[in-house]
Order: structure tokens, then C-alpha cells, then sequence
């Protein structure tokens, strides 16, 4: 998955995760809201039906001492409470309860007004018999009405209780669940890049410290794969352009420097062997001359690689046997091998595929590796060196193992530089790998150097597209 | 007796082919350049001659030509000594019609054996 998607989806999941929280603590707020607004309107409608109880008990007992007291204040006691229950009873929402206590108080007044106006005598019988059955009836009718409304304002307490325990722990559990998603969403993401970024820092570290040959791995699938890809890409290309310059460069260079060194070289070598041979063989001076000479010879060994790395030499792309050059190389340093008490063992499969390649070319790094291999492998005074050919895919490895004194862990990636020689002055002018590794190239293949370290050998795998 | 002509403009090429010459009881005249050279050439004929290529003004390549051109001089054995030696340069050098070529820095019983072998 790609980094951008990773990111993508941990600030998406995030995002829901907060909103979904506000969302929930925006309902509960508003449910709390509700629930309370619920209860206020029921406690007011409880006290307004208490008022009304209260107003409506004091009536039927100004109602009672005015029967027997025949005391005309009471009446007017009674009257003075008719108003705020009326108040009382506008205020409350419409309901059966209240439809029924209307009709029923109109009915009370009327009868209580019917009442007043009879004579002192009348009265009570008129009372025992009509209103005080309707009385009695009405005032239980209330009191189960506040009853009601009581165990209605406690039921919704304990809800709010309840539904405010539960939006406690539904919030701490989200809570919970978001923490636990971003760290892990943020452990995923952190991982996802910090893995291919130790890989990218030490990689770039590798090449700044020259090693060319480095190549970053990373996981192809996301962006640091591609920015893997593309660092090492632009490093072969480095390599490549090095070489280019390099030989561009010294191709000028070797030219004027052949021709230059050549002539005055002609003087120092010739002068030497005319004089060496004009003086008896015993004479004390032909040993210096003799130095002359190899000095001499030495010279131009050294021009010479200098023109042969310069140039360009044609390529002739045609099928190749690789098995064949193997054997033809082996050939030309069967008596140095010889010497050095070098074993060589092979490793080519059966029915070996040709390789589009130039052969005297290849034969060229052949030549190459397998003398450094002998140069590694010469002060140890025996060695073996295996060749080993494996087909992976569309390429083919040439590998080159050998038991020499190996390389400078440090020095691994410079093995490829030219000039860059750890031979003794002489015996070798450092341009040796730099060509192979140029062969190599005009065949699209790699040249991969390995070695555990100095003296425990070294590998050369040349790998080329069949 | 064959006639040599050697045009070289170096100095220790030319004094070394005259002490080996000296040495080998050949004789032959010298032209430090190819200008001069050709002069006498058209006016001596020699029957050797033993050029540089890369020479100031006229290069060995010219000189060659303009014998090779030259139905008088066309016959002349020449040999070059060059110190560019590459297979293409070769190529090229045997292209203009040459009938020795001896690449720098040599050993002089080499350079000799190939003069001896012009002088039969």
C-alpha cells in the first residue's frame, strides 16, 4: 500500500473517529437537554397541580364552615380561590386529567354557586347529598394525579441517571477506542516509513562515502520503493557518466601522453640495449642498464593500458558461448595457475545458453578477474578459485570465488575506480576492473564485487542478459 | 647501396636510429621535417624511407600520399614508427599503401631485423 493511501486512511479513520465522538456528545447534550427540559415541565405541572389541590382543599373547607358557620367571609374565601386555580389550570398542558378536573370544577362551581344561594337549611342537604360525593371523588381524583406525576418525576430521574451512566461509559469506551486506533494507525504509518527510511538513510549514506556499486532495497510498492528505485537508477547513471568522463578525459589525455612519452621512451629504451650490448657481459654497468630497460619496459606497459582503456574498441554484438571463453582464459594462464599451485574448479550447468555479447571483450574481463584472482591468491602460495555459471530469470551470473587475500571492506566499493589498484608498483595500473566494468556496461550487465573482508577471498559475479 | 631517408622530428628517435645505424654500419640521411624531407626526395629518390606520422605542418599520412601518388616515387619502401598504435590506426596506416610499421618505444634488434629485411 502506498504511503499516501496509508496516510490517507489514518487521517480519514481519525477524522471519523473525532466527528464521530462530537456526534455522540452533541446527542447526549441534546438528550440531556430533552431529559431535563422534560422534567422541569413536569415538575412545574406537579406543583401547579399541588397549588391546585391546595386552593381546591381550602374551597371545600370554606365551603364546610360556611354550612356550618353560616359565616359570609368563608364565601368570599371561596371566591378568592377561584382565580389562581384558573391560573394553575391554564398553565398546565392539555390532558384527560386536566379535561376531567375542568368539567368537573365548572360543574363544582356551579353547583357551589346553586349552594350559596339556597337557604341556610337547604344547604346542607343539598351539599351532603350533591356536592360532597363529587367533592370527596375529586379530591382523591387529584391526589392520584400529583401520585402520578410523583412516580412520572422520579421515573425520569433515575432514566437521566441511567442514560447519563451510560453515555459516560459509551464516551470513555470511545475515548479508549480512538487512543488505541490513532496509536496504532500512527505505529503503522511510523513503520511504514521509517523502515524504508534507515534503508534510504544508509543507502545514501553507502554511496556518499563512493560505494557506486550500493544499491538500496526498499519495498517496491510505495513511494519509498520509488524513491529507492530512482536513487538507485540515478547511481548507475553516476557510475556510468564517471566512467564516460573518465575515459573521455584520458582518451584526450593518453593520446598526447603516448605519443609524448612514447618518442623520448624510444631514446631511453634503445640508448640502454645499444650500450648493454656493446659492453662485455660481465661488465659491472650492464646491471644498471638492465634497470634502464625494465624501467623502460615498465613505461610503456603503463602507456599502453593508458591506450588500451582510451580506446574504443569495436563491439560485435554475436551469440556467445560462455563455457568456451571460460575454457579459452583458463588457457592463457594455465602455467601462472600452474606456478602459484592454483586449483580451479567449474560449476557451468548442461546446455548452457548462448549470451548476445562481443566475445573478445568478454574474454577481456574474463581475463581481468581471473588474473586478480591469481595476483590475490599468489602470497598465499596455493588457492582455489571456482567458477561457478547459474541462470536466474533472463540473466545469467559468471561467478568468480576466490581463496586470495580478499579486499578492505572499505575498499570494496572503489575496486571499480580507475586507478584505483592495491598491486604492488608495477604490476598492475589500476584500469584492469575499470574496463570490465565499461564491457560490462555495453552489454546492459552488471559487474557485482564481494568479499567478506581482507583474507577471506573475494567475488566477482558478472551477470548478463541472455 | 640503398639510400635511406629518415624523417623524424624527435630528437632521441632520430639520434638513437643513427647509433643503432652507426652501430649496424648503415648509413642514411636525416630530416628533422617532412617538409624538407620531401624536397629532397623528389630530387634524390631514395629507395628507403623511415618516417614518424604525427609530424608538424605535413604528417606521415600526407608524405605517403604524395609518394604513392608520384609515378617516380611510387616504388619507395616505406616504414612507419609511430608512437599512436591502435589496431584502427593500422588499419589506416596500411590503407595508404605503407610496407612496414613499427610502433614506440621499440627494441632496437626489432627496428634493425625490419630495415635489414627492406634492404634485401
Amino acid at each position: 500500500m502506498s504511503i499516501k493511501t496509508r496516510l490517507f486512511i489514518a487521517f480519514g479513520v481519525l477524522v471519523m473517529l473525532v466527528l464521530s465522538i462530537s456526534l455522540i456528545f452533541v446527542a447526549y447534550t441534546y438528550q440531556a437537554r430533552m431529559l431535563l427540559d422534560k422534567s422541569l415541565l413536569l415538575s412545574e405541572t406537579l406543583t401547579s397541580w399541588r397549588e391546585i389541590s391546595l386552593s381546591y382543599e381550602r374551597q371545600t373547607r370554606n365551603v364546610s364552615y360556611f354550612i356550618i358557620l353560616n359565616d359570609s367571609t368563608e364565601k368570599d374565601k371561596f371566591d378568592e380561590q377561584l382565580e389562581p386555580i384558573q391560573a394553575k389550570l391554564k398553565k398546565i398542558n392539555d390532558s384527560k386529567e386536566k379535561e376531567d378536573f375542568q368539567a368537573f370544577y365548572t360543574k363544582y362551581m356551579d353547583m357551589c354557586k346553586t349552594m350559596f344561594s339556597l337557604s341556610r337549611e337547604k344547604r346542607f342537604s343539598y351539599y351532603e347529598d350533591s356536592i360532597m360525593p363529587l367533592e370527596k371523588q375529586a379530591q382523591k381524583d387529584v391526589i392520584k394525579v400529583i401520585d402520578d406525576y410523583y412516580a412520572l418525576l422520579n421515573s425520569y430521574e433515575a432514566t437521566v441517571k441511567n442514560v447519563s451512566r451510560r453515555n459516560a461509559i459509551i464516551s470513555i469506551s470511545f475515548g479508549l477506542i480512538a487512543v488505541l486506533v490513532g496509536v496504532i494507525l500512527g505505529i503503522v504509518t511510523f513503520m511504514a516509513i521509517w523502515v524504508p527510511l534507515t534503508a534510504l538513510i544508509k543507502g545514501t549514506q553507502e554511496i556518499g562515502e563512493g560505494n557506486l556499486d550500493y544499491h538500496i532495497t526498499v519495498n517496491p510498492n510505495n513511494e519509498m520503493g520509488k524513491l529507492a528505485l530512482s536513487f538507485n537508477k540515478m547511481v548507475d547513471n553516476l557510475r556510468k557518466l564517471q566512467l564516460q568522463i573518465v575515459q573521455m578525459d584520458i582518451g584526450q589525455l593518453a593520446g598526447g601522453v603516448a605519443h609524448e612519452i612514447n618518442n623520448p621512451l624510444t631514446g631511453v629504451l634503445g640508448q640502454a640495449q645499444l650500450l648493454m650490448d656493446k659492453l662485455p657481459k660481465d661488465d659491472p654497468s650492464v646491471i644498471h642498464l638492465q634497470r634502464i630497460e625494465q624501467a623502460a619496459q615498465r613505461c610503456r606497459k603503463i602507456v599502453r593500458a593508458l591506450l588500451d582503456f582510451a580506446r574504443e574498441k569495436n563491439y560485435i554484438f554475436q551469440p556467445t558461448n560462455i563455457e568456451t571463453l571460460i575454457n579459452e582464459t583458463l588457457n592463457f594462464c594455465e602455467t601462472e595457475m600452474r606456478s602459484s599451485n592454483i586449483e580451479v574448479s567449474k560449476i557451468i550447468p548442461l546446455k548452457l545458453p548462448l549470451v548476445k555479447g562481443s566475445p573478445s571483450h568478454i574474454q577481456q574481463v574474463f581475463l581481468n578477474i581471473i588474473n586478480n584472482s591469481i595476483h590475490a591468491m599468489m602470497p598465499n602460495g596455493w588457492g582455489k578459485l571456482t567458477i561457478e555459471v547459474k541462470i536466474n530469470n533472463s540473466m545469467m551470473d559468471v561467478s568468480f570465488r576466490d581463496t586470495g587475500i580478499g579486499i578492505k571492506k572499505e575498499n570494496v566499493g572503489h575496486v571499480f575506480d580507475p586507478f584505483f589498484t592495491t598491486k604492488d608498483i608495477g604490476k598492475g595500473t589500476g584500469l584492469g576492473l575499470t574496463v570490465s566494468y565499461g564491457i560490462i556496461q555495453k552489454h546492459n550487465g552488471k559487474v557485482i564485487a564481494k568479499s567478506e573482508g581482507e583474507g577471506k577471498g573475494s567475488e566477482f559475479v558478472i551477470r548478463l542478459p541472455i | 647501396m640503398k639510400t635511406i631517408f629518415i624523417i623524424e622530428d624527435d630528437p632521441d628517435v632520430s639520434l638513437l636510429i643513427k647509433d643503432v645505424f652507426e652501430a649496424n654500419k648503415v648509413i642514411a640521411t636525416f630530416f628533422s621535417s617532412s617538409a624538407l624531407a620531401l624536397k629532397e626526395i623528389k630530387k634524390q629518390r631514395p629507395d628507403i624511407i623511415i618516417m614518424d606520422l604525427m609530424m608538424p605542418n605535413i604528417s606521415g599520412f600526407e608524405v605517403c600520399q604524395y609518394i604513392r601518388a608520384d609515378l617516380k616515387l611510387k616504388d619507395i619502401l616505406i616504414m612507419v614508427i609511430t608512437g599512436y598504435d591502435s589496431p584502427k590506426m593500422r588499419k589506416e596506416i596500411f590503407s595508404y599503401g605503407i610496407d612496414d610499421y613499427l610502433p614506440k618505444p621499440f627494441d632496437y634488434r626489432i627496428f634493425m631485423e625490419k630495415v635489414n629485411r627492406l634492404l634485401k
